[in-house]
């Protein structure tokens, strides 16, 4: 402990490496059955065409990689072959690479099947490096791949250790040390000239090569082999460029058989959604909207847009606003892919928990709750359904009480504002809690003013005018009563001498 | 020097066993006596301990009837006029639904409702206004306190979204001020009133006076009206239709609280 802080503090890689990622990538949700077949990877180019990688089910039958397309068939006529789609693969590897950011800083691709995560920066968040594995493990178990990892000292240590076993702590330095010593050259990346010109040296282990004169070695193999070895014992620090999430999500489900209901659309939803919430976590933010792109076999693509008012991150409750709005989407036939992108983010508020753990106590989760809720009824009931009453610096009652489309979050200004204004607000009279939209107007028998029942005026007149570049409006504004007990706010135009009722005190 | 050392030493020895042999004795007599003590205190405490704790926790439910006596401060939100408070035992009950048949729009029963608006929009709460006959007139709101941001007014198109935006409101401890679309049956007042338990502040739903005929399953149900017919002076009759442990029928008549709201604002 004293020696990595008083000087530089030992690194350890872990190298991930996903041999039958090619293979795995192509899965997709209605043939993950395929995995008790044996299944073959061919390349796209090419006659004839040759194994890139299968399954254990066709090794058993002798199949390997290398062979050709012909050959394999020969051995093994019922071996499923696909061809091998380098984009997804590539982003099935940038997928697994979010899933390691997850757990370390320093994620480094190693293209097309691997991935190299630094884990000295990331051992005491963790509580060890004994946990932190543990948690890596069953987070990859989750994403069914096949994984072989390998720990070392430097990256190209780490891949030269790879095995098929999932470590479950890092040894110490010396042990590692030796492990590198002791590693066949087979499993270093050499050219066909160095392996042979090396077997006829008599070196088989990396320990022998290391021993050599390092002048020697340069001269007889070049710089660049020189640098390798460096890299390889660490003496050169890694300076390959690490990964970052990208700026935008964008994720897909297929489904060739295609889904007929909105039920079905839920399984590859809940896929989409937690890898959406990973990306969040990943990189601290939360997303304003989400849009989906639902697209059938033939047809129109249909899209839907989830607003969302404050920010999760849990995939739930993202699944729940989700399934509201489809409700109210007609979709086509049958559909063949499930699009979820977002490029929309806000950054996470840093919150603040409470010193005792008691997080019902705190505003924060019942503001929490508030935003949660209008984000269920804008799903549901569609933006146009809610509304909140805000002041207006007018005359007329209308005007000054409005109700106007929901403001995307609290804002602390406009709060203020308002209060604001309430100080200064005295009206004259009393002002009523119900404000009809539209005046009505008031029938008139003589002197009798009625309104449902016959009204009494009690208090007033008190003018209210439009402003004058408007339509020229004066009113003159009276309390009134009517013998059941009920208080109306009624008004006299002056120009047409007309009565309405334009409020109620509730 | 050492012939005289030798009974000194011995005498300070037998002192000592003399003094260790007392404390023994001593010990024993107070190992039994603490043991005795803490033999009772263990088995008989849990026995008080878990009887009192049993008590306390049936207490504190809020399906425990406990007769005229008023419920636990937790269950209650007061209502901001004593009179009413009085009336209720306490205030209005949290976590319940309340039923306010209302004989005319216009009588002030809103303004009834605004202290406990003010109060839990200062504990960060929000108000749904669930499908309101009218525009809420912001000015009056303003003044009166509350702030405009917590409030939000939803619209549904039909019953059934009614329900389903009520239940949503009760579950997300929004205070719930409700208007119905169609008159409630049993079976939804029923529904409103289990999410409504589930919560922890008053729920209130405006329905006509027509409705006091049939039951409902609702906490409390209050019956606004007028008294004093013709008088200038109208006052509010509230009369108690079914409150748990209250007899139904009990009433008070109070300054229309509108007009008392108004006399504020004129000031």
């Amino acid at each position: 402990m004293t020696s990595s802080r008083s000087g530089k503090q030992a690194e350890v890689w872990l190298y991930l490496n996903f041999p039958l990622l090619a293979l795995e990538a192509t899965d997709t949700a209605d043939n993950t059955g395929a995995s008790e077949q044996a299944c073959a990877v061919v390349s796209e180019q090419g006659t004839p065409r040759h194994i890139i990688c299968c399954n254990q089910h066709a090794r058993n039958q002798g199949i390997e990689p290398g062979l050709s397309l012909p050959t394999a068939l020969a051995l093994f006529p019922d071996l499923q072959v696909r061809e091998r789609q380098p984009a997804q693969e590539k982003t099935c590897l940038q997928r697994l690479a979010l899933l390691a950011y997850r757990f370390s800083p320093t994620v480094i691709l190693n293209e097309p099947d691997g991935l190299w995560l630094g884990l000295a920066g990331c051992k005491n968040l963790f509580g060890g490096y004994q946990n932190l594995l543990q948690k890596l493990q069953t987070a990859l178990a989750q994403q069914a791949i096949t994984v072989r990892a390998g720990i070392g000292q430097s990256p190209p240590a780490a891949r030269l250790l790879c095995q098929n076993i999932f470590p479950d702590q890092v040894p110490c330095a010396q042990t590692l040390q030796n492990q590198v010593a002791n590693a066949s050259l087979d499993r270093m990346v050499l050219s066909d000239r160095q392996r042979q010109h090396f077997k006829r040296l008599g070196l088989n282990t990396v320990g022998q090569l290391l021993a050599l004169s390092r002048p020697a070695l340069g001269r007889r193999f070049g710089s660049g082999f020189l640098r390798e070895l460096e890299l390889l014992t660490g003496e050169l620090p890694c300076q390959q460029p690490h990964f970052q999430p990208p700026p935008r999500f964008f994720d897909e489900q297929q489904n060739p058989d295609g889904i007929s209901s909105k039920q079905g659309l839920l399984f590859p939803m809940k896929i989409l959604l937690q890898r959406l919430c990973h990306y969040l976590i990943a990189r601290q933010s939360y997303c304003a909207v989400i849009c989906w792109r639902f697209e059938p076999l033939l047809g129109k693509a249909c899209e839907m847009r989830v607003q969302l008012s404050a920010s999760q991150h849990c995939w739930s409750s993202l699944l729940t606003l989700t399934r509201l709005q489809l409700e109210r989407l007609s979709l086509p036939g049958s559909i063949e892919r499930v699009i979820l992108y977002c490029d929309q983010f806000a950054a996470a508020p840093a919150d603040n928990l409470d010193f005792f753990g008691d997080r019902q106590s705190g505003a924060a989760s019942k503001t929490g709750d508030a935003s949660q809720l209008i984000d269920q009824f804008n799903a549901r009931l569609g933006s146009k359904a809610l509304s909140q009453p805000a002041t207006c610096a007018q005359y007329l009652p209308e005007q000054a009480g409005i109700l106007e489309v929901l403001a995307r979050k609290s804002d602390s200004s406009r709060m203020s504002a308002t209060l604001q204004e309430a100080k200064h607000f005295h009206p004259a009279s009393p002002r009523p809690t119900w404000l009809l939209p539209n005046p009505v107007p008031i029938q008139q028998h003589g002197n009798q003013l009625m309104w449902r029942e016959t009204l009494t005026l009690q208090q007033g007149p008190e003018r209210l005018c439009s402003d004058w570049w408007q339509q020229s409006q004066q009113r003159d504004y009276y309390l009134s009563i009517a013998p059941s007990g009920a208080r109306y706010w009624v008004f006299r135009e002056r120009h047409s001498r007309r009565w309405f009722v334009h409020g109620i005190f509730s | 020097m050492l012939t005289s050392n030798v009974p000194d030493q011995a005498r300070r020895l037998s002192l000592a066993r003399d003094i260790t042999v007392g404390i023994v004795k001593l010990d024993l007599a107070k190992i039994l006596y603490i043991f005795t003590v803490l033999f009772l205190t263990v088995t008989l405490l849990p026995l008080v301990m878990t009887q009192s704790t049993i008590l306390d926790q049936l207490l504190t439910r809020r399906d425990t009837w406990r007769g005229r006596s008023p419920l636990p401060d937790s269950h209650i939100s007061a209502t901001g006029n004593d009179a009413l408070d009085q009336l209720l035992c306490g205030g209005w009950p949290s976590a319940a639904l309340t039923e306010l048949l209302i004989s005319h729009e216009g009588m002030g029963e809103l303004s009834l409702l605004i202290p406990t608006l003010k109060n839990h929009t200062e504990q960060q709460r929000s108000v749904v206004w669930l499908n309101p006959p009218y525009r809420p007139y912001a000015p009056t709101l303003v003044h009166a306190g509350l702030p405009l941001q917590q409030l939000l007014i939803v619209q549904p198109r039909h019953h059934r979204e009614w329900l389903w935006c009520a239940e949503q409101a009760m579950r997300h401890n929004a205070l719930l001020l409700a208007w119905p679309l169609n008159r409630p049956g049993y079976t939804d007042l029923r529904k409103l009133q289990l999410a409504s338990a589930e919560s922890d502040c008053p729920h209130f739903l405006f329905l006509s006076a027509n409705a006091r005929t049939s039951s409902s399953p609702s906490s409390l149900r209050l019956v606004l009206d007028r008294s004093g017919e013709q008088s200038a002076e109208p006052k509010l009759r509230i009369t108690i239709h079914k409150l748990r442990g209250v007899a139904p029928g009990a009433s008070i008549e109070i300054t229309t609280p509108g007009i008392a709201f108004c006399q504020i604002l004129n000031q």
